[in-house]
This record gives structure tokens, sequence and C-alpha cells, in this order.
């Protein structure tokens, strides 16, 4: 079966009544997938789509969605998924960005009205010839032979363009072939324990990868079963868990750790969960030591994970902590970020991949400026490969910084210091042309933790400015949870009368 | 490949309309289009084609001889960012409809008629999935208001054509080239060859090939010089041209100006002007080499965007340098590898590499059509001396080359079996004039003769002309000679033609 979705979607259509996805009030199988998509389709070619067409699409995660976006892909138009949660100016960028030709939009969610910020700009926006509510979308009157069409799509066809959800510069518009996406989703099916029984619980939202690629493409590649829902709330989770039997929790960890503590006071049932869900909803006989198993590793332009290992086993002992190994036919490769020369296993550097699940390009982007010469994506994460070649993850290169000529890896950095006897947390950052670490932890010393750090680090890379705080809180935290490294660094100049 | 060039056909075309005004652009016959008119005329072109739905990344075929009404429609859809697709005038029409349903064509800009063509009536059975228009002679009445802005959304990263080559195995194969790459390729070369404003360029080869095309029409564009071109069937009409116009340079493929040389006028022909090039035939008789064959050559591809391999040096080589190819064109890396081995040796296949090779073949990924590490293998054989001059040797397949087109020795095997239901073997023959000729071994019973007209007839109306062997042998089933592997030994059946 060729890698298409006209393929897959025609291919799964003989599992009947077999569910595809089931949102919070609605389902649909696998016969009514291939139906109603082949409607929806010819009222988009009759509306003017054509193989090729970017379709912007903005709507939460739900069977609507799903139809939508394989309706279009089937023809070959270029799905482009927006984010919900983009502000006015934003969604402008990234429409322009991608030349978005047709807009779908729903009218309202969660206090966004999309479409009043786009409507001021459409003279800026050259591209775009038309935008539909979700609600009121073209219908076809005449016959359009869909399945002709479809047949001229071949893998190697651009089938989307997935924004990232870096947030720092101009957003990047990442575009894959039917092709790259399909081997990236199949690579990671055996890995994660997928297969036609799996009732898949995602909730990340299907306009990032993580919705899109590892949930909606994961069930229909698998002719599995997809649950989800566009505002996750842990009683309704629950229910909505149980009703479905879902047999694989693969949410965000923090909601993992807050359904599970409703769980017991709901008396929800999740026994249908099989090993390789999340663990907190796991009974505790199937849960690992912390590190044995692979934390996945992937971006939007790998398409979902690269790198990982069978998620219901533990690594060898030697590869706690990584993030398993690279899928077949991926090529990873750790270089020097100032010279571009691979170095040696065990040693820290900048992680390049490549390989037929990587993105096909970047909107108005050259490939040089994207890849190597040698066609390797810099992926601006930073790693080593053990001697087993097993991928350990040590942070972003924008984290990297350097001491009288050297590289600090803050990560490295800090899995020393969380090594150290009493330390529950650590932070590193640069101050002043020096290493500094806020430490949180009881009975801890700055001068112990210098002589401990000295005995695993080489001595450039022992922090000399030291923080030592009592409480996680006392840690400066933006909005989302995530350090302030800004205000952390501050925090740090201010204390170096404790060193 | 940052530059403050214009990156793009848009703005190439309105730098050089400000700048070279009433220049004139194109000569072709008593045809004259000037660079204002041309501007102008795809700006008139360019609304009617957005009229139709075109826009950014519509593929926009162009079927049309050498002349103004093909510049204009290639100038029109570039400006909005559709995807060129040149149609060869030789094409039949299944030749026709394959390409257009490979290509993906939505908009077909067509001459109605061209040297006994009747496009009309032949495109008037063709129906491809997405060709929803055919336009006769750049006649669309409607117009479109948006031209500006569209034109600002184009990018150099933007695919500019999808050419196709003139060989083809069954599955066509179209290089896709970006505006930047074409153009800063051409922007190279033009140094090299010394190509100016104030040069008149004398061009034979095909616009709707990659010669004609890049290093014709493009290079003209770019150097703001004059492009010459003749359709005329009577050589003293092009001599007539040539007295007239008086190019300076001259490039394409040496056997189609031979028959101007072979004119009973020739001798008492003023031919002064032409003073650089390589139609030496038709250049003024001083700088004439004393050999062909110790003048640099060209080796171009469509894959490459035209030459890849030149020299700037246009007079008389020692003798040791026979034959040379010049060097790698600027920006090209190159390996030359043996095939059995795979290691680098100083004969072999030549490899490519660099920003000016084409992104991929249309529907096929980049997977399929480079190695991992980026390299293009040509499928040329080359050798390489001391001075790092290159030697072409020939195809590295059974490809025939035949006055500057590619043959595929199965596709026609498989129409003569498929319109006389005989087997065939088809292969080149050397030929002084066209490099080679296209000849066919017949099986036939008992090696029974061969009614030659009929099926030349036959084959003519499925290829085009320079597909059909020059040359038929009938043979028996039994005098096929074999090699040890019982496959045919092509060397031997080439000697059955000097029996």
């Amino acid at each position: 079966m060729p890698d298409t979705i006209d393929a897959l979607v025609r291919g799964r259509a003989d599992l009947g009544d077999k569910p595809f996805l089931i949102d919070t009030t609605s389902r649909i199988d696998y016969a009514e997938l291939a139906d109603t998509t082949s409607e929806l389709a010819a009222g988009f070619v009759a509306a003017g789509v054509t193989k090729g067409s970017r379709v912007g699409l903005i709507m939460p995660n739900g069977v609507r969605w799903a139809q939508i976006a394989l309706a279009l892909t089937r023809i070959g138009a270029v799905l482009v998924p927006l984010s919900t949660l983009l502000t006015g100016p934003e969604l402008v960028a990234q429409l322009e960005v991608a030349s978005v030709r047709y807009l779908i939009s729903v009218e309202e969610f969660r206090g966004h009205r999309y479409l009043d910020a786009v409507h001021p700009e459409r003279a800026n926006l050259p591209a775009l010839r038309d935008i539909w509510h979700a609600d009121d979308l073209p219908t076809s009157g005449a016959d359009v032979d869909i399945d002709a069409l479809a047949d001229t799509v071949v893998p190697a066809d651009p089938m989307v363009v997935m924004f990232t959800s870096g947030s720092s510069g101009p957003p990047k518009g990442v575009l894959h072939s039917h092709g790259n996406a399909l081997t990236a989703v199949r690579a990671g099916l055996s890995g994660r324990r997928i297969d036609a029984d799996t009732r898949l619980y995602v909730p990340m939202p299907f306009f990032w990868v993580g919705g899109f690629g590892t949930g909606l493409l994961t069930v229909l590649l698998a002719g599995a079963t997809l649950v989800t829902e566009a505002i996750p709330e842990p009683r309704a989770t629950l229910r909505l868990m149980e009703r479905e039997r879902v047999t694989s929790f693969r949410g965000w960890p923090a909601q993992a750790e807050a359904l599970a503590r409703h769980a017991a006071e709901l008396g929800a049932d999740l026994s249908a969960l099989r090993p390789g869900s999340l663990e907190a909803l796991l009974p505790p006989d199937q849960r690992s030591a912390p590190g044995a198993r692979a934390n996945l590793l992937g971006m939007t332009e790998s398409f979902g994970p690269y790198c990982g290992y069978a998620m219901d086993t533990d690594m060898p002992r030697s590869a706690w902590g990584s993030c398993g190994k690279p899928f077949d036919g991926m090529d990873v490769r750790i270089v020097d970020r100032s010279t571009g020369a691979a170095v040696a296993a065990g040693t820290v550097g900048e992680i390049q991949i490549r390989g037929p699940q990587m993105l096909r390009g970047m909107c108005r982007r050259s490939r040089e400026d994207l890849f190597t010469v040698d066609g390797f994506y810099p992926t601006g994460d930073l790693g080593l490969l053990d001697a087993d070649g097993f991928l350990f993850y040590h942070g972003r290169c924008d984290d990297m910084f350097k001491v009288s000529g050297a590289s600090v890896y803050p990560s490295e950095v800090v899995a020393a210091l969380r090594e150290i006897d009493g330390v529950r947390a650590a932070f590193v950052t640069e101050v002043n042309g020096q290493v500094g670490a806020a430490v949180v932890g009881d009975g801890l010393t700055a001068e112990r933790l210098r002589s401990q750090a000295r005995e695993v680090l080489s001595s450039f890379k022992v922090p000399t400015v030291w923080l030592l705080l009592d409480a996680d809180d006392d840690v400066p935290r933006g909005s989302t949870g995530k350090v302030d490294v800004r205000r952390l660094r501050e925090l740090l100049a201010s204390a170096v009368d404790i060193r | 490949m940052r530059t403050d060039h214009p990156d793009t056909v848009d703005r190439l075309l309105a730098r050089q309309a400000a700048g070279r005004r009433d220049h004139p652009l194109l000569i072709c016959d008593h045809e004259q289009l000037s660079y204002r008119a041309a501007e102008e005329q795809a700006a008139h072109l360019a609304r009617g084609l957005v009229a139709l739905g075109a826009g950014k990344g519509t593929h926009v075929g162009v079927l049309q001889p050498n002349g103004a009404a093909f510049v204009v429609a290639m100038l029109a859809a570039a400006r909005i960012g559709a995807v060129v697709v040149p149609f060869s005038t030789f094409a039949t029409a299944p030749e026709l409809r394959d390409q257009l349903i490979h290509s993906d064509t939505e908009i077909l800009l067509s001459a109605s008629g061209f040297r006994g063509h009747d496009y009309a009536a032949r495109l008037a059975d063709v129906s491809a999935p997405w060709l929803r228009h055919v336009v006769f002679d750049n006649r669309i009445t409607s117009e479109s208001a948006m031209l500006p802005a569209l034109e600002y959304d184009v990018d150099g990263c933007d695919p500019l054509a999808i050419i196709y080559t003139s060989g083809s195995t069954g599955v066509p194969k179209g290089a896709v080239h970006t505006h930047e790459s074409l153009l800063g390729h051409q922007r190279n070369l033009n140094g090299i060859r010394g190509l100016a404003a104030d040069d008149r360029l004398f061009c034979n080869s095909p616009f709707f090939w990659i010669g004609g095309f890049a290093f014709g029409l493009l290079a003209t564009l770019l150097a703001g010089s004059t492009l010459v071109c003749s359709n005329a069937t009577d050589p003293a009409e092009t001599l007539d041209l040539l007295e007239r116009v008086r190019p300076t340079v001259t490039n394409g493929f040496a056997a189609g100006v031979a028959h101007l040389a072979r004119h009973p006028s020739f001798p008492d022909r003023d031919l002064s002007s032409v003073r650089r090039g390589n139609l030496y035939p038709i250049m003024a008789p001083d700088v004439r080499p004393r050999d062909p064959e110790l003048r640099h050559g060209m080796l171009g591809m469509t894959e490459g965007g035209s030459v890849v391999l030149l020299s700037g040096d246009e007079t008389d080589q020692p003798e040791h340098r026979r034959g040379s190819f010049g060097k790698p064109a600027p920006g090209f890396e190159t390996r030359v590898v043996d095939p059995d081995t795979g290691e680098t040796a100083a004969t072999g296949e030549l490899y490519l590499r660099g920003p000016y090779l084409m992104q991929h073949y249309h529907k096929r990924s980049r997977e399929e059509c480079f190695d991992a590490d980026g390299w293009f293998h040509t499928g040329d054989l080359v050798r390489v001396d001391d001075d790092g001059f290159f030697y072409f040797l020939g195809r590295r397949g059974s490809m025939i080359k035949t006055a500057g087109a590619n043959v595929s020795p199965v596709e026609v095997e498989r129409v003569i079996a498929s319109v006389s239901g005989m087997a065939a073997y088809v292969l080149g023959l050397p030929d002084s004039e066209r490099g080679q000729i296209v000849a066919a071994v017949v099986v036939t019973p008992d090696g029974a003769s061969l009614d030659v007209a009929r099926l030349r007839e036959e084959l003519e109306a499925e290829l085009s002309s320079y597909k059909v062997p020059r040359r038929f042998l009938a043979v028996a089933a039994a005098d096929i000679p074999l090699m040890s592997s019982g496959k045919v030994d092509i060397r031997r059946l080439a000697e059955l033609f000097d029996a």
C-alpha cells in the first residue's frame, strides 16, 4: 500500500464499523470516515481546492477536525493546521508565512474569535482566496470523481505544513510529505506498543505533531481507535477513559498525576490500561524505576519521535535516563558546534539527524539554510551517543555557554549535581562569565557541593557561583511553569556572597 | 545564496523592464519583443491567470515553440509564483496526456498550432485529472486586480519550473528548480561566458528544455541582452536573420545549424558579428576552431539547471586536452566514482552536489533522487586529467543521446512492440552529426523483411520524431547475438548494421 493518506483511508474502510475516533460528544467509524471524507473533498474541489492548495484549519480536537484534515490530504491539498492558542497577529503571520489559500475556522473557541483578526488583514494576505466557517463548508452539486483525483497523489507529494510551538523568531512552517510523515509515524508504532487492538487516549492538540502524528495518524496507520477531547478536565477525562476502555494513555505527565489523584475518589475503572501508558495511572506493580524507560525524543521537523525504545521494557542499566536508540533508517550524529566535526562517543555536542522521516523543507526558507551539505538537519538540541548507540538529551544549544573559551552544558552539570545526596533539584546557568548553580535541597553547603561536583566534572564545569534554596517554590518561574532564567541569573548575581 | 541580486523572476523582470525598456529581449524571425513589452504583456496575462484561479504553487503548462508567446507565458506564470511546466512541441497526444497527468497541470497555455501540429485538435480529446483550463495563444478575457500583492509574495526558494528531461523510461522525470537556483546558476555562467547587456545571443535550443529555458532565456534576461532564435524551415531565412540581427554569441546544438552551413548561399553570408559560443559552423571564419574537438565542450543536464561543465577559455586547446569539457561550474562539488567499486577514481560516474541542482524530481522524494550524502549520480561517465579538466565518455546506462535529446531504448522498444506486435532491440549508433542515431533491430519470423515505411508511420503517431529510429534491421530470433548470461549483446547487435 503506498504511503498516502488516501490509500490509508480507502484501505481501512473495510474495518467497517470499528471506531476510528471518539471525542466527548461524537464518534466515527472507519467506513464512515471513507464516505464522509469523500463527500467533503468533493465540496472542496468544487470550491476551487486543488492538489497543492494550502488550506488552513483552526479547530479544537474532535471528529470534525479529523474529517476535514483527511478529506483535504486525500486529494493532495496541503493541510496547514493552526493552533487554537494563537493570538490574532500570530495567526495572520502564520497564514502569510504558509501562503494559505483557503482558511477553515470555527467561529469561536475559548474566547478566541479568530476571523476578527484575519478580515482586516486580507490586503496583506494575497494568497488567501476564501474563508469558510467550519459549520458551513462548501458542498458539491456536481459529480466529482474523488478517487481519480486522489489517485494522482504519491508519497513524495507535500501533505502538511506544521508550525512549531517555539515562540522565538519568525514562525517556522515545517513542510512534510505523505511519505516522510507516515514513515515517521510507522517508525514509532512498535516501540509505543500500538496495534489494531489499541484504544489510545491522546489529548494533545491535532494542530501539533503530538496530536496529529502520534495521535490521529498513528491510529489510522495501525487501524486502531483514538479517544480525544477538546478541553481535558480530570473528571470528564476519567469518565471518557472508563467508558471507552482506553488501553493506552499518552497525555501529559502532570495530567496523568491529576487523573491518578481523582481516580480513587471517583472510583474510576482504568483496568483496561496496559503497560506503555504513563506510569502514574498504572498499578504500582507495573511501574518502572525512574529512568529505566526511554524518554522519546522528537520534534516537529522529524514529525514526532526519531529515537526511542520499547515503552513497556526497561533499557539496559547503562542507558537509563537516555532517549533510547535512533529508529531504523535514521542517521544521528553528534557534532562540535564550532567546528561542525563529528565527536567521539560519550561526548556532548549538537544532535544532527537525517533520514526518510525528516521534513521536506520549511516555508520561505532555502534548503541550504536548513540542512548541511550532506543532508543533516541541525536540531539545535544537545546530546551524546554512548558506545552502545543510546542517545542522551542534554538540553537546547541555546542553553550552552562558554567559560574561558570552554563549552559548558547546563544539563550535564545539573545531572551531576542531582547525584549528590540531599539535592532535590538544580538549575545551572551562566552568571557574569562564570558557572552559576541554584540548588534546592536539605543540609547543603556550597563547599560540599563544590567538592563533590569536582569528583565528576571537569574543573571548568564546576559552578563557582552558588545559590542554596530550601524549597522549589523559591525558584523563579514564568506563568507556564518554566524556570525564568533571566530572574534566576539576577538572583545568582546577587548571591555571590555565599560562595 | 543570499545576495543583493533579484532572486525571483518577477523582481528580475521589474528591474530589467525599468532599466532596459525598449531594448529587445527577444528577436525570433520577424517577431520582436522588448523588455518593456514583455513586462506589460506578462502582467496582462498574469492577471488573466489569477482570474482563472492560478496563484502561488499552481502548475501552469506552457506548450509553445520558441518565440514571444513562450516568453510571455513563462514570465506571467512565474511572476505570480505559479510553477512553469514547459511541454515539448514534439509531443504526440499520448505524450502530452502523460505529462499533463504526471505534472498535475491545472492550466495549459498552448499555441493553437505550430509547423503542422494542430494542438487544438490534439488537445481536444486529452483530459487530465487536475486540468481545468486550456488557453490558446495566451488569450484570457477576464482579469484580476491582485497582481502586485501576489508578486510580493514570491520567494527565491519557491519552485519556478518543472523541466521534463527529454529521455524517459516510461516514468517521466520532471526536475523541480527554484527561482534562486536557476537564476543564481545562470548569473555565474554569464560571468564565465561573458554574456553582457550589449550581446545578442543566437540560440537554437528549444525553450521547453533546460538549455533553451535557462542557458538561453533566463541567461538573456539576467544579462539584459537580446535572445535571437528562428523557427524558419528555409535555411536562407535563418541566414537572413543572422545577417540582419548580427548576433555576437551562439549557443545550442551544432547539428541543428549544419543545414545552414550546407546552404548554397552560405559562402557569401556575412557572419563576422559572431565571435563566441559553440555553434562553430556559423561563427565568423577567423574565430572558428581548427578542430572542434580542440575547444572545450559543455556538459549540461536538466537536473543541473543546464550547463555544469564548461570553460571560459574559447581558444583552441593543446592536443593533449582534445575532447575536454572544461571544469565544474561555480557552486558545484564533484566526485568521480568508479561504478564497480564505489570509490573515487580518475575515470567513472560523475556525481554532483550543490545549491544549483534540482530540488528533486516531481513526484519523487529526495531520497529517490540523491544519495544519503546529497550527491546526484548523473549517469554520465567522465575522466578527469591532472589539470582538473573533465572529459565526457558517454552515458552509464543505455540512454541514446541524439541531437541533444535523450532517447530511452526501452520506451521505443515498447512502442514498436505495441504497434507491430514484434519484439525489437533499440540502440544508438555513432553518427558524426547527431552524436548518435536511434536504430532498431526488429525480430521478424525467420528474418523476413520488414515494411519499414509502414512501421515508421505507425511509430510517428506515437513517438516524438526524434525518438523514431532512423535505421531498421530485420533479424530472425535465432540470429540475435546473446551473451553467456543470456542477455542480448548490444555491442554485437550494433555490428549487424555494419554488415
